[in-house]
């Protein structure tokens, strides 16, 4: 019961987010500088959820343990860059991943 | 108001897409080992939270939190942080669909994930009508029924086969390289890779703020922030000599080659 009230209520509130400024649409009239800023919401989002994982629950102090992620991600990222296909950034990264691990690195 | 059809559109939305769908069936795996292990949330609560919350990280979250003995309101609070950066990505679309009917204005925002903005925010904000509905709900009822489907067969492995996935495997790496995917396709000028450097070594910097999720939030906002000041500055490629920020945001990006006409300026 606790997890259907959970999941109700923070369904509606995850539409209310996701609803907010599409719904007001024309409504609301957004400063120059936040509608500036709103360019790059993708890179920002999108990088915040890419760089914690890749060095774990250690953060920083933690790199010298995550030798295979950092350069999966590197070598994924070039992919990324040179070709832009996600496709390509998922195998090339996890191929990586497998092969620095297997050289115990 | 009625709207035709447009197929390109559909086709469109499938194929951005199809390269980002390799990590649903394992996310549904992941959250519906969770859910089978749960003491609190039943498996059929689970599914339902697929498209009551369509959210897969707040999902996940939400059962783990639950678990731990967290109260109602923690849980709501903690899946409402992870999902408020989808805030950002309504402002963001805002310029886009200003103009489109009220029954979607309603109606698709319900949609709004990662993958889904991903694809749709490059879009220039001057696509017809019908191409902007077509292209957008093709998109999202795409990713609904992959969800909904992945959680519940998740489910039903997690209750009966357990957990399937070897650890050794990593796949929950997948996740980073997915969003490393969608980050390459949305830097489109020296602004946006500002912003997302920034982001990264904040949301590094951050992680272990709690609850879950505000590091993402503190470190977006340092990247939006850094962003615009370069992009203020004159560091966008544009090269424009007058103030760029009327809010067009065209999504061209620097090889675009899309000429800005002067009849713009108003």
């Amino acid at each position: 019961m606790r997890a259907w009230i959970v999941f109700l209520v923070a369904g509606l509130g995850t539409y209310l987010l996701r609803a907010s400024f599409i719904l007001a649409g024309t409504a609301v009239t957004l400063p120059t500088w936040i509608e500036r800023a709103l360019r790059y919401v993708g890179p920002a989002v999108f990088a915040a959820i890419v760089a914690p994982p890749v060095l774990g629950d250690g953060g920083i102090a933690a790199a010298p343990d995550r030798v295979p992620e950092i350069v999966a991600v590197l070598a994924a990222s070039l992919v990324a860059w040179r070709t832009g296909r996600v496709i390509w950034v998922l195998v090339v990264g996890m191929v990586a991943l497998w092969v620095l691990r297997a050289l115990g690195l | 108001m009625t709207f035709s059809w447009n197929r390109e559109a559909s086709r469109d939305a499938i194929r951005g897409l199809i390269p980002l769908t390799p990590p649903v069936p394992l996310f549904g795996l992941v959250f519906g080992l969770a859910v089978a292990e749960s003491d609190v949330v039943g498996p059929v609560a689970g599914w339902a939270s697929s498209f009551l919350i369509f959210g897969g990280a707040s999902q996940l979250a939400g059962v783990v939190v639950l678990d731990a003995g967290s109260s109602v309101v923690v849980a709501i609070g903690t899946i409402l942080v992870i999902n408020a950066r989808h805030l950002m990505y309504s402002a963001a679309l805002r310029s886009r669909f200003r103009d489109t009917p009220r029954w979607f204005r309603v109606l698709g925002p319900y949609t709004l994930v990662d993958q889904l903005f991903a694809i749709t925010e490059p879009r220039p904000d001057d696509d017809p009508l019908d191409y902007k509905l077509s292209h957008y709900l093709t998109g999202g009822l795409y990713w609904v029924l992959w969800w909904v489907v992945a959680v519940a067969v998740g489910v039903v492995v997690g209750l009966t086969l357990g957990d399937v996935i070897p650890e050794s495997w990593s796949l929950e790496f997948s996740v980073p390289l997915l969003f490393l995917g969608l980050l390459v396709n949305a830097v489109r000028d020296r602004p946006g890779l500002l912003a997302a450097s920034v982001s990264a070594v904040v949301a590094v910097l951050a992680i272990d703020l709690q609850p879950p999720g505000v590091g993402l939030l503190v470190a977006a906002v340092a990247g939006l922030a850094a962003g615009s000041a370069l992009g203020a500055v004159g560091g966008d490629d544009a090269g424009t000599n007058d103030d760029a920020g009327t809010g067009t945001g065209d999504g061209s990006g620097p090889g675009g080659g899309v000429d800005e006409p002067a009849a713009e300026e108003c």
